[in-house]
């Protein structure tokens, strides 16, 4: 991705970006089942954390 | 008897209550999030990494206390954040036991018209960016903020919880009554917890109570209704923790909360099933409203409302929940604790239709004592006698 286009990302984009990494993280010892907290709308749990 | 005879029995019962055929006596409630940990003379925070030490000090009191059902217990969250997120809404208190809340109110009154337009978009784009900037700044540091909190809440809403209510139901015969990952959010609560806060959406609701009524009619229809789109389960029941209706003026209530709250109820009746409901606060002013909804759909908890009058007004068409103050437990002897349990259950127990419970959560040390153990007790050999 070059710079100018990750200056256009938006924060949304950003965070789900890296939600989506993390709910695709086949490295992860977290069950996949148990990342439900990544699910969209995650920000509004994030705003009340 | 076995562990699963205990469980048949007291569940069995419990569901006679719940549907008026003739309880054998009244069941009792537990609420709380963790101050049976402090009656083991622990701290939640010294042992909540371990979840047999930790779920072993939550539930050992029901070794020597009488109590049917759940209704919630346990903990959200655990201190693993702290350090990591500031600010933090939802911590432990100094005494590593008491759950404290904060709110942290982010958006502005000025930005209504941003909101309506979108609110899930101004939440990402404004309100988590507002309150969180370091997030937008260390991509790396976001990875580790989100994959902690996920962490996190699969710990204490699945691990925690799941062993916890495994022992209660296995061990004491304790049954969950409410799914708290059914947990409705009425969209001026919505508006009041995540954006506004309370001094915001008291001030909005009478200098612009238009931009509020778009508001939560956005929120309801971007928010709150899609979370609702999976199969009603007949048990255990969806459940509601309210929290801005007690301040809210009748009209107020009637116009701008009930309509959401009726649809939430009246949804889950039409299924065969109920849905709990915490009155936190006074609800008297207001209560009548449940009587336009179908019959049994709700079991109400009673908070600082008089739960005989409760039973007067309400018990014949809703179940009710409730009979011990907590601050009675702390303050009073056992003998006026009893003489007043007797009132409670002469008045409230014929007809069915009604657990007891305190009318707040035990959160507190000092909260789970010999009183409420006796108390319990006593309501459970009293009421078998009626």
């Amino acid at each position: 991705m070059s710079e100018i286009e990750k200056k256009e990302q938006s924060k949304t984009e950003y965070l789900q970006e890296i939600a989506k990494e993390l709910l695709e993280d086949e490295s992860w010892d977290l069950p996949k089942e148990g990342r439900f907290f990544l699910l969209p709308g995650f920000e509004w749990d994030v705003l009340y954390l | 008897m076995s562990d699963n005879e205990l469980l048949n029995k007291k569940r069995s019962n419990l569901m006679k209550a719940l549907k008026r055929e003739g309880a054998d006596y009244v069941p009792t409630m537990l609420a709380s999030s963790c101050a049976e940990v402090a009656w083991t003379g622990q701290k939640v925070t010294d042992i909540i990494d371990d979840p047999d030490k930790y779920v072993k000090a939550m539930t050992d009191v029901f070794e020597v206390m009488w109590a049917d059902g759940n209704t919630f217990s346990g903990t959200l969250f655990t201190p693993r954040l702290e350090g990591l997120l500031e600010p933090l809404q939802n911590k432990f208190g100094p005494d590593g036991v008491t759950p404290e809340h904060v709110q942290m109110p982010m958006m502005e009154r000025d930005e209504y018209d941003q909101f309506i337009e979108d609110p899930n978009r101004f939440v990402s784009e404004v309100l988590v960016p507002r309150k969180y900037p370091k997030l937008y700044e260390d991509r790396e540091y976001a990875k580790k903020v989100l994959k902690t909190v996920a962490e996190d809440k699969f710990y204490s809403l699945a691990v925690l919880m799941g062993k916890q209510s495994q022992v209660l139901s296995e061990k004491y015969g304790i049954t969950d009554i409410a799914d708290f990952s059914k947990v409705f959010s009425n969209p001026v609560d919505t508006l009041f917890d995540y954006c506004r806060g309370f001094k915001g959406t008291l001030t909005d609701l009478r200098r612009q109570p238009d931009k509020v009524k778009a508001a939560c009619d956005k929120l309801w229809e971007v928010y709150n209704l899609p979370r609702l789109s999976g199969p009603v389960d007949e048990f255990p029941y969806a459940c509601h923790m309210t929290h801005i209706a007690p301040y809210l003026s009748p009209k107020q209530f009637e116009e701008l909360y009930w309509p959401y709250e009726k649809k939430w109820i009246e949804r889950a009746a039409a299924a065969g099933s109920k849905v709990w409901i915490m009155l936190e606060g006074s609800w008297s002013k207001v209560w009548h409203h449940f009587l336009e909804v179908p019959k049994d759909s709700c079991i109400l908890h009673i908070d600082d409302d008089d739960i005989c009058q409760a039973k007067k007004e309400l018990g014949d068409h809703q179940i009710i929940e409730g009979g011990l103050k907590v601050a009675a437990v702390r303050t009073e002897s056992i003998d006026k604790i009893k003489d007043d349990i007797k009132r409670v259950i002469d008045v409230c127990a014929p007809g069915d239709g009604f657990l007891f419970c305190t009318d707040k959560a035990w959160i507190a040390p000092g909260d789970v004592n010999q009183n409420l153990i006796d108390a319990y007790n006593f309501v459970h050999e009293y009421s078998m006698k009626k």
